[in-house]
């Protein structure tokens, strides 16, 4: 009985990857958020640094805490990704980080952090589309899959809110994700970014599939 | 006075002068029994609308119906009277709105969490004496069982009481 038994006994899980793929994950994360930092200087006019400090993978519910609890005020970018491996991304700015890179980018400073414009909300929303963008881009071309994000959605509120909202639209909670680690810096103010990146379960064993550091 | 933590997936009971918080509630729902008389309460930070597969080793307040009834149980053995439990309710937000994609509001998760809470407090018969639901923001929630207060903190509105 049960197929979804069968089925959950079929899938492997994020948690599952060896360190090999874990590197092979690493690198190319890296090689798409170096992608990522050509775009973004391009689009600023003068050099910002991108780096990649960590890969990491753990449960989507542990991510709150790792940011500094369930109330700490964040903009929250949700991509739904679509294609040959579907699933979702999630882009987590601090909340001063949010107003630091709303102010490289307009030259402005935010009037009403509570209740940003229009316009302040499209260059959040630009500069994570660009992260995903070019992190998806990379991912695409090594690993031979179609992935292509929604126009994302925006909530700038607390992290445990902006999670839980991700952790039920997938109806599950232990669920693990890649969490990729970004840091865009300008010389005067560093900014840090989590890119969380979660393929479906059923999406899952291809993508793992084609990450083997060997393939045949 | 101690702060009880009900962190997601989980429940509670406190009696007064204890407090139970629930901290950054987006498209969950907290649901908080009180018995006045007792001044004991039970509150869950519910994840998921109905009941959960029964054979699954699941958290307590994964699902909403098994939640409510594990407070129900929790609290009559405390010594709660089932005639004087009231409930109050808050939470169900939708954080995100996709422009082109996103499903009619009236589908949301948050919304559908809602009243699927809704409807069991009506089987059990538990009157719902107040509530704050929906909108597109997160909440920080407290409950009194000393006086039966719920106090709700959001970014963008502020304390309010409910």
């Amino acid at each position: 009985m049960g197929t979804s038994d069968q089925r959950f006994g079929k899938i492997k899980a994020l948690s599952d990857l060896t360190e090999a793929q874990l590197d092979a994950l690493r690198e190319m994360s890296h090689a798409g958020m170096v992608h990522a930092t050509a775009a973004l200087s391009q689009l600023l006019g003068h050099p910002l640094s991108l780096t990649v400090p960590r890969v990491s993978v753990v449960p989507l519910v542990e991510i709150p805490g790792q940011i500094g609890g369930d109330e700490e005020w964040v903009a929250g970018l949700y991509f739904k990704i679509r294609g040959d491996v579907k699933g979702d991304i999630l882009v987590l700015i601090p909340w001063n980080g949010a107003l630091s890179v709303i102010q490289i980018l307009t030259g402005k400073k935010t009037a009403q952090p509570m209740a940003l414009t229009e316009d302040e909300r499209s260059v959040l929303k630009e500069l994570a589309n660009i992260l995903t963008s070019a992190y998806l881009t990379v991912l695409s071309n090594l690993l031979g899959v179609l992935m292509i994000p929604s126009i994302p959605g925006l909530a700038f509120d607390m992290v445990g809110a902006v999670v839980d909202s991700l952790m039920i639209e997938r109806g599950q909670m232990g669920e693990v994700a890649m969490v990729i680690e970004t840091r865009f810096e300008n010389p005067a103010n560093g900014v840090a970014g989590r890119l969380i990146f979660l393929p479906d379960p059923e999406s899952l064993p291809g993508f793992l599939d084609r990450l083997s550091p060997n393939p045949q | 006075m101690r702060k009880i933590q009900v962190p997601l997936a989980s429940y509670s009971l406190a009696k007064s002068p204890d407090v139970l918080v629930s901290y950054g509630v987006g498209s969950c729902v907290v649901v908080a029994l009180f018995d006045p008389g007792a001044r004991l309460a039970a509150m869950a930070h519910v994840m998921l609308p109905g009941r959960g597969e029964e054979k699954r080793d699941l958290p307590p307040a994964m699902y909403s119906d098994q939640a409510i009834e594990a407070m129900l149980e929790d609290l009559i053995r405390c010594g709660s009277v089932r005639e004087r439990l009231v409930a109050k309710i808050a939470g169900g937000a939708q954080m995100f709105v996709f422009p082109l994609i996103s499903k009619d509001h009236s589908q949301s998760p948050g919304r559908r969490n809602v009243e699927t809470v809704i409807k069991k407090l009506s089987r059990e018969a538990i009157p719902l004496v107040a509530k704050d639901v929906g909108k597109n923001h997160g909440r920080s929630i407290e409950f009194y069982p000393e006086s039966g207060q719920m106090l709700i903190r959001t970014l963008s509105e502020g304390i309010k009481e409910i």
